[in-house]
C-alpha cells in the first residue's frame, strides 16, 4: 500500500482547508475538524483505510483530550499539521494499528517543533499582512483593507498544503526503511510508552475539571462501571447524563429558598 | 423610508444578520496574530456592516472600520454575543448618533474578559473533551461512528448557540448576555456537566488504557503471575487507576510540564519493558 500522488495532494488540500479554518463552515467546525481523532479519520479516509485512522485517532486523541488553547497558546505540541501526514504514512507503513499508533505519536511529537516555527514565521508575516490592511483602511480603500487579511489564508493553505503533500509522498520511504530497521525492543518500548499516554491526556483534562478531591469518586465510579461492571460508552453516558440532571434539579433549590424568605 | 426607520429596522432583518454572521463564521480567526487576535474579524465585519449602516458616506464607513481596529480576544461561541452587541450599538449610533465609541469599546472589553472564563471552560473543558471522550468510545475498533458523532453533534450544539447568541446581542444589547452572566449556567449548569464529565473520563479511560504488569514472581518455587492473580484478583485495572493518581498529582502537585511528564513517561516505559514490569 502505499501513498498516490493524487491522495497526497487532497491531504495537503483538507490540511489548508482545516488549517485556515474555512473548511466547511468556517470556524463553527473548527474546534472539532483539527482535532486528531478526526484529522486521522479524514486522512484514514483519503488513502483508503479508515479503520485504522481512527484507531491511530483514537491513540492520538487520548493523549490530546486534555489539551487546550487559551489566549493562542495550547497546553500540549501542536500536531494539527503533522498529523495529517503522519497518519498516512504510518497506515502504509505495513505495521499493525498498534504499533502504527505508536510510530504516529513519535512522528507527530518530533514534527511538533517544526510547526511551533512554522507558527512563530506565520504569526510574523500576519503582522505585515494586518498593517498593509490597516494602512488601506486608513487611506479610505476599506475594499482593499477588506480583502487583504484574506491573504493570510492563503499563506496558510499554500504552505500547509505543500508541507502536507511533500512530507506524505517523501516520506513513504524513509518510514518504510526506519520500520525495517527497528529492533523489537524499541518497538516494545514504544508500545509501553504510547499505552501510558492516554493517562497524562486524560489527567490534564481531569486537572482542570476537577474542583475538588472528592469528585474522585466520580472518577472512580465511571472507570468501575466499565471495568466491574462491563458498560459500554453509551450506556455510561446515559447513566451520567441522568445523574448530571439529578444534580442540576436538586440545585434549583438555593434561588427558591431566597426568593420564599424574602416573601417573609 | 425613513434613514432612523430604516436602522430601527435592521435590528430584526433576518437576512442582515445572516449576511454579517458569515462574517463570524469564516473570519473569526482571520489574520489572528499576537497584536490583535480577533479584531480583524470585528474589523472586517463593521466594514461589511458599514454599507448599510452608512449608505453614502464613505467617510463614516472608514470611521466605523478604524474604530475597531483594536485587541480584541474572546471565545469564539459564547463571545458571539459581544460582536452581536458591538453590531447592534453602532446600529444605534447611526441611527441616533449619540451613542460615544469609547462605550462600545469599553463594552467590548469588558464583556470579553469574562465570557472567555467562561467559554473556555464550557466549550474547551467540559463539551469538547466530553464529547471526544464518548466518541473514543465509539470509535473503539475502528469504528466511524464515533467521528460523525462528534463532529455532527458539535456542530449543531455551537452553530446553534453562537447564532443565537449573535442575533440576541444585536436585538437585545447588552442584555442579550444576560442568559450567560447570570449565575444560573456557572452555578446549576456547569456542576452538572462537570459532574457527568468526570464520570465519562472515568469509563473511557477504563477502555482506553490497558497497562498490565508482566512480571512473573517466584515465591517460594511457586509462580505468580503478578497482573492476572493478583492485580486482576483484587480490582481489574488497578494500575491505570494508580497510574492516573500519580499523573495527576504531577500534574497539579508539581507543576510538571506536559513535555516533562512525557519524557518521564519514556524514561519509564523503557525500564518497564525491560524489567517486565510493564507491558
Amino acid at each position: 500500500m502505499s501513498i498516490t500522488v493524487l491522495q497526497a495532494a487532497i491531504l495537503g488540500v483538507f490540511a489548508g482547508l482545516i488549517g485556515t479554518e474555512l473548511f466547511p463552515i468556517g470556524y463553527l467546525g473548527m474546534a472539532i475538524l483539527g482535532r486528531p481523532l478526526i484529522i486521522a479519520t479524514i486522512a484514514g479516509f483519503v488513502v483508503g483505510d479508515v479503520q485504522t485512522g481512527i484507531i491511530i485517532g483514537i491513540t492520538l486523541q487520548s493523549l490530546y483530550l486534555g489539551a487546550v488553547v487559551i489566549g493562542g497558546v495550547s497546553s500540549l505540541p501542536s500536531i494539527g499539521l503533522t498529523s495529517w501526514f503522519a497518519v498516512p504514512l504510518c497506515i502504509v507503513s505495513g505495521l499493525d494499528a498498534e504499533e502504527a499508533a505508536a510510530l504516529c505519536v513519535t512522528i507527530c511529537l518530533a514534527g511538533s517543533a517544526v510547526e511551533t516555527v512554522l507558527g512563530s514565521t506565520n504569526n510574523v508575516l500576519k503582522q505585515f499582512i494586518l498593517h498593509a490592511s490597516d494602512t488601506a483602511v486608513n487611506n479610505g480603500n476599506l475594499k482593499a483593507g477588506y480583502w487583504i487579511p484574506w491573504t493570510s489564508n492563503i499563506l496558510v493553505f499554500v504552505e500547509n498544503f505543500v508541507i502536507v503533500m511533500l512530507f506524505a509522498l517523501l516520506g513513504q520511504d524513509v518510514v518504510v526503511a526506519l520500520v525495517s530497521v527497528l529492533p523489537a525492543w524499541v518497538t516494545g518500548c514504544m508500545g509501553v510508552f504510547t499505552k501510558m499516554l492516554p493517562l497524562l491526556g486524560f489527567m490534564m483534562l481531569l486537572s482542570v475539571m476537577l474542583k475538588n478531591n472528592l469528585q474522585w469518586i466520580l472518577f472512580v465510579f465511571g472507570f468501575a462501571l466499565v471495568k466491574a461492571a462491563g458498560l459500554d460508552i453509551i450506556t455510561v453516558t446515559i447513566i451520567s447524563l441522568a445523574i448530571a440532571y439529578l444534580m442540576y434539579l436538586m440545585s434549583s433549590h438555593k434561588s427558591e429558598e431566597i426568593a420564599e424568605e424574602e416573601e417573609f | 423610508m425613513d434613514n432612523n426607520e430604516r436602522l430601527a429596522s435592521l435590528k430584526n432583518d433576518k437576512s442582515f444578520i445572516r449576511r454579517i454572521y458569515w462574517h463570524l463564521m469564516y473570519e473569526i480567526a482571520v489574520c489572528f496574530t499576537m497584536e490583535r487576535m480577533m479584531g480583524c474579524s470585528m474589523t472586517l465585519m463593521m466594514i461589511d456592516a458599514s454599507k448599510d449602516l452608512y449608505p453614502d458616506d464613505p467617510a463614516k464607513q472608514q470611521e466605523l472600520a478604524q474604530h475597531h481596529m483594536v485587541f480584541f480576544n474572546t471565545q469564539q461561541t459564547f463571545g458571539a454575543v459581544v460582536w452581536g452587541i458591538a453590531l447592534g450599538m453602532e446600529i444605534e449610533r447611526a441611527r441616533t448618533g449619540e451613542v460615544p465609541d469609547e462605550m462600545i469599546q469599553s463594552i467590548k472589553t469588558a464583556l470579553a474578559g469574562p465570557l472567555a472564563g467562561l467559554g473556555d471552560t464550557v466549550w474547551q473543558t467540559l463539551f469538547v473533551p466530553i464529547l471526544l471522550s464518548i466518541s473514543i468510545g465509539l470509535s473503539e475498533g475502528g469504528s466511524i461512528v464515533g467521528p460523525i458523532f462528534a463532529v455532527v453533534v458539535y456542530v449543531a450544539v455551537n452553530w446553534a448557540c453562537s447564532y443565537y447568541l449573535f442575533a440576541a446581542g444585536v436585538k437585545m444589547g447588552v442584555d442579550g448576555a444576560n442568559a450567560l452572566l447570570s449565575g444560573d449556567l456557572k452555578e446549576r449548569v456547569l456542576p452538572a456537566i462537570e459532574t457527568m464529565g468526570i464520570i465519562v473520563v472515568g469509563a473511557v479511560l477504563a477502555n482506553n488504557c490497558y497497562l498490565e504488569t508482566a512480571l512473573v514472581l517466584n515465591v517460594n518455587g511457586v509462580m505468580v503471575d503478578l497482573q492476572a492473580d493478583v492485580f486482576d484478583a483484587i480490582y481489574g485495572g488497578l494500575i491505570p487507576l494508580i497510574g492516573s493518581v500519580i499523573v495527576f498529582w504531577l500534574i497539579k502537585a508539581k507543576h510538571l510540564s506536559a513535555n516533562k511528564i512525557m519524557l518521564g513517561m519514556l524514561v519509564v516505559a523503557i525500564i518497564g519493558y525491560f524489567t517486565t514490569i510493564l507491558a
